[in-house]
């Protein structure tokens, strides 16, 4: 024991010598002289105030809403995605000299070097499977398969060269959401989210609803990339339960969940304090966001409130996953603070290869359904005040052929068309974008743009230019470079904007 | 040798200030000299050193002057001021050591003269470097400012209408060659031989010959130096002065490539949309309204935030702030009275789902600067909503599905800058209960659109 005491004693003795004026002066110096350039730094501003740091709530809470860096024309995004690329040459493109054409051979010029996803040989041309009229003050042309849409054809923009370079719906469909037709990058309504947070504190800020089927490239669609993964799209249901595993479980009380999550968050914070992870805080905000949304999202999903003349407006269907639900439910939700909406509806690839996939039959039915919601959504929101801040977003990830397909060699024995990237219409409405306007045409067959053509990352720069980006300055830094949703290109559609 | 001496020649603008300040250190010694002892000998031991400081200005300058392009003219005065400078130096040292002709000539001829001729010299030389503006042009900032002169927005005279008759030089090649170019070759400063500043100047080209390629415009000089990366010595603009956009470089080559003319309008060529785009003026008209405001005061903000209650400037760096109760459904009348740091600040309010009544309208007058108000899902009447007429930026209200009684809405046609005010219902057909006036009717939405139903609607196909 004796001999433990004296070999502290000699350490504590040890150690006091190493505490000695040399020392300090040798080791401490360097922190002094330290001391007193932070206070000199700091007097060099005595005078300013101290602005309010807006972003400082981000540390606790990633979804904490953040003013945009240029001047916002809109809020919030709705994006109606018609997953398999519906036929722009039987809703919007009218070509009447293609009417001509029908069931001829495809003149060899048209196909030279040219490489279709079943087109093979030469096929026949297709004439339009459809009836034109000019529609609305503006008389853009609108076809009889959408005879709701003609009510509001005056409030959007159509864009009728846009072109992809890719013409298989999965990487189409990843060029058209992240910017890259490959894997990995942060979808649109990720960027935006991270950018600007979220307002209402009970819902997600992303929230993505599908109709008819998951979309070809899956979840990566609404996936964060390198992006904190809070900033994922939430899929939510529009069928039983809106979000899976929210509800409590039997026997525990929404009490006790509370205190187990408290408790959860608790150590989860002292391992962000130890650690910095981003990905800590993501799970101590999607805990408690997942404990708030067990109100919130099923009162915000429920459209069994809303007034029968509106659900009729929609055409809604009560207790079924359809597209003129989440229609009514994109409204819902951006009323009530909801940054981005996302809407897949699938079934739109119209090949002819099927009763479902022929421009003659499924085709039709997909219209039908699609027709109604999408002009009641835009009446709606323009009613409410809320498509003075909302952009809505229609398209597909690429378009069809003026050619009939002949998958094989053979023409399909339904009337139908190939996918085509070159031209394919979209538009697009609300804050910012003119009213009843045409941006770009297609030759006469509506197989190229020949004017005002516009790239998927056109369309990127222009959506988040609208909510008050610069899409070439907005980044994120990963893998020791910045990365864009625009990559490295990208021009705002200014002709479109008001 | 060249470049060595250009490398020498850069010292001037170093150098220049040796001498300066050992003049300025002399003439102080001079005009307190009777308080010191040793005064005379110091002094002739200061003006030797300003000797042979002067020398190596002199010589560094001349060296920069042959190097770098700048014109005789430009830099005569000051190169003869200079020169007089030191005559004066070599005069003053003379007349200490005494005993010559010079001494008969008062001794302030020498001071003083020393103090004028560095002071414009030193004028005249900071004019050469820093654009002959310099110095007034805080002046006229200042001026513009206190009386209340607008400063020219867009040097582009472009917009939507007239870009066609515009001829392209003037129109839109010249404001970017004198925003970006000229600046180094002009008259006065003509780096590589090269002025900019006129049409007939650029074509004429610099001391290799033309820039512009009319056989091979992708080999002009001016074509292939703007488009060469930013780090090669060759790059124009140089790496360290403003670089040209895209947009301009896009244009630039757009130019080269027909032919760089100067008569031909942007319509007789022909001009692609998007080529001209970023170039044209257009009238933005602003939603809120441009304040010189202070920054909001940040504990008001701290307090409500911890309320749940979302403030938040219009875009990043403003002071202008919109602010949200969503999260804070129990916000009342009362807690308005919080917002009393962010008074003038406020533009957008946005009230809706909380717990607010009709006290509301007046408790609002108190934020001058609103823009916007939005009232939704609330249990408003209208009752009191005149008093919103004191808002004078007030453009748009929001006040669908509330109690909103038709009746209260006629005063809106009273309020100022009211542009469009939501009153949908979808329990009601409000449009019932009101008095329409043409105004009125311009200004607000009822909305209770309706999408007939149509046979094809239960079509299956």
């Amino acid at each position: 024991m004796d001999n433990l005491k004296r070999l502290l004693a000699e350490n504590k003795e040890f150690e006091a010598r190493l505490n000695s004026r040399r020392h300090f002066l040798k080791d401490c110096t360097l922190g002094l002289g330290g001391i007193a350039l932070g206070s000199l730094l700091n007097s060099c501003s005595f005078d300013q105030k101290k602005a309010y740091d807006y972003s400082a709530s981000r540390a606790l809470n990633p979804m904490a809403p953040l003013a945009p860096p240029l001047s916002p024309k809109v809020k919030s995004v709705i994006y109606l995605h018609m997953v398999g690329a519906p036929s722009q040459l039987e809703l919007f493109d009218y070509k009447p000299e293609l009417a001509k054409l029908h069931n001829k051979p495809c003149p060899a010029s048209l196909i030279e070097g040219k490489e279709f996803a079943f087109i093979e040989g030469v096929p026949n041309m297709l004439g339009p499977q459809a009836t034109f009229k000019k529609a609305g003050d503006s008389g853009n042309w609108v076809s009889n398969h959408l005879p709701h849409f003609k009510n509001v054809v005056d409030e959007v923009s159509f864009l009728k060269a846009v072109h992809t370079d890719q013409f298989n719906h999965g990487p189409a469909q990843l060029l058209m959401f992240t910017g890259s037709a490959r894997f990995g990058r942060p979808s649109l309504g990720s960027w935006i989210t991270y950018g600007l947070g979220s307002e209402n504190n009970n819902l997600p800020g992303f929230v993505v609803l599908t109709s008819g089927g998951t979309p070809d490239a899956g979840k990566s669609l609404w996936g964060n990339g390198f992006l904190p993964s809070i900033y994922q799209g939430v899929h939510c249901r529009s069928k039983g339960d809106p979000v899976l595993y929210l509800k409590d479980p039997k026997g525990i009380s929404r009490d006790l969940k509370r205190k187990v999550i408290q408790s959860i968050n608790e150590i989860n914070y002292k391992e962000f304090q130890k650690f910095k992870d981003p990905e800590v805080l993501t799970r101590i905000s999607q805990y408690e966001m997942a404990y708030r949304m067990q109100v919130s999202v099923p009162e915000v999903m429920n459209i069994d409130d809303e007034p029968e003349y509106i659900k009729e407006m929609y055409g809604v269907k009560p207790g079924k996953e359809s597209f003129a639900n989440n229609c009514l439910l994109a409204r819902k939700m951006v009323e009530k603070g909801v940054r981005f909406v996302q809407l897949y509806d699938w079934g739109w690839d119209s090949h002819g290869a099927s009763e479902s996939e022929a421009l003659s039959k499924g085709f039709l039915n997909k219209c039908r359904d699609m027709d109604r919601p999408v002009a009641a959504l835009l009446l709606d929101l323009k009613q409410r005040g809320l498509l003075e801040d909302t952009l809505v977003v229609w398209g597909g990830e690429f378009g069809r052929t003026p050619m009939w397909e002949n998958r094989a060699g053979i023409q399909n024995s339904l009337i139908g068309r190939d996918h085509q990237g070159e031209a394919f219409t979209m538009w697009m409405a609300g804050g910012g974008v003119k009213k009843g306007y045409v941006h770009g045409a297609t030759d006469e067959i509506g197989f190229r743009g020949v004017s005002g053509r516009v790239s998927v990352h056109d369309i990127q720069a222009t959506i988040l230019h609208l909510l008050g980006f610069d899409h070439e300055q907005f980044t994120f830094d990963f893998q020791g470079r910045p990365f864009r949703l625009t990559d490295v290109e990208g021009r705002v559609i200014h002709e479109i904007l008001s | 040798m060249d470049s060595f001496l250009t490398f020498i020649g850069r010292f001037h603008p170093l150098m220049v200030h040796l001498p300066i300040g050992f003049i300025l250190l002399a003439l102080l010694l001079e005009f307190s000299r009777n308080k010191f002892k040793e005064a005379e000998k110091v002094l002739r031991f200061i003006m030797l050193w300003v000797i042979i400081s002067g020398l190596f200005s002199i010589a560094t300058g001349y060296f920069q002057y042959l190097q770098e392009g700048y014109l005789w003219e430009t830099i005569q005065a000051h190169f003869y001021l200079g020169l007089i400078t030191l005559l004066l130096s070599i005069g003053f040292y003379v007349f200490l050591k005494g005993g010559t002709i010079l001494n008969q000539l008062p001794r302030l001829f020498f001071s003083l003269g020393l103090l004028l001729s560095i002071v414009i010299t030193g004028h005249l030389g900071g004019n050469i470097t820093h654009g002959e503006d310099h110095l007034t042009e805080p002046l006229k900032e200042l001026s513009s400012t206190v009386l209340g002169i607008e400063k020219e927005e867009n040097e582009f005279s472009l917009n939507e209408k007239n870009y066609r008759e515009k001829p392209i030089y003037s129109g839109i090649i010249a404001p970017i060659l004198s925003k970006k170019c000229v600046s180094c070759h002009n008259t006065k400063r003509t780096k590589g031989g090269l002025q900019m500043h006129t049409y007939a100047a650029f074509q004429k080209g610099g001391k290799n010959g033309p820039i512009v390629n009319y056989d091979n415009p992708e080999l002009s000089e001016l074509f292939v130096r703007i488009h060469l990366p930013l780090e090669q010595k060759k790059h124009m603009p140089p790496k360290s002065k403003k670089q040209l956009t895209k947009a301009e470089i896009k244009l630039m080559s757009y130019w080269i490539e027909v032919g760089a003319p100067e008569q031909q309008t942007l319509g007789q060529i022909g001009i692609e949309r998007n080529l001209i785009e970023p170039f044209l003026f257009k009238e933005e008209e602003r939603f809120y309204p441009e304040l010189e405001l202070d920054a909001p005061d940040p504990e008001t903000i701290k307090i409500l935030e911890s309320k749940g209650i979302i403030v938040s400037p219009v875009k990043r760096e403003s002071n202008l702030l919109t602010l949200s109760t969503l999260n804070a459904p129990k916000f009342s009348v009362q807690q308005l009275q919080n917002l009393e740091g962010i008074k003038e600040q406020l533009v957008s309010i946005d009230l809706s789902y909380s717990s607010v009544n009709d006290s509301v309208f007046i408790a609002l007058t108190k934020f001058p600067n609103l823009v916007q108000i939005k009232l939704n899902h609330t249990e408003i009447t209208g009752y009191g909503i005149g008093s919103l007429s004191k808002l004078k930026n007030l453009k748009k209200l929001y006040m669908v599905e509330n109690a909103l009684k038709g009746s209260e809405l006629s005063s809106i046609q009273k309020f100022p800058s009211i542009e469009q005010v939501f009153v949908f219902q979808s329990n009601r057909n409000l449009i019932e209960e009101v008095e329409l006036t043409p105004r009125l009717q311009s200004i607000i939405e009822f909305g209770d659109f309706i999408l007939p139903k149509l046979p094809t609607d239960d079509v299956v196909y």
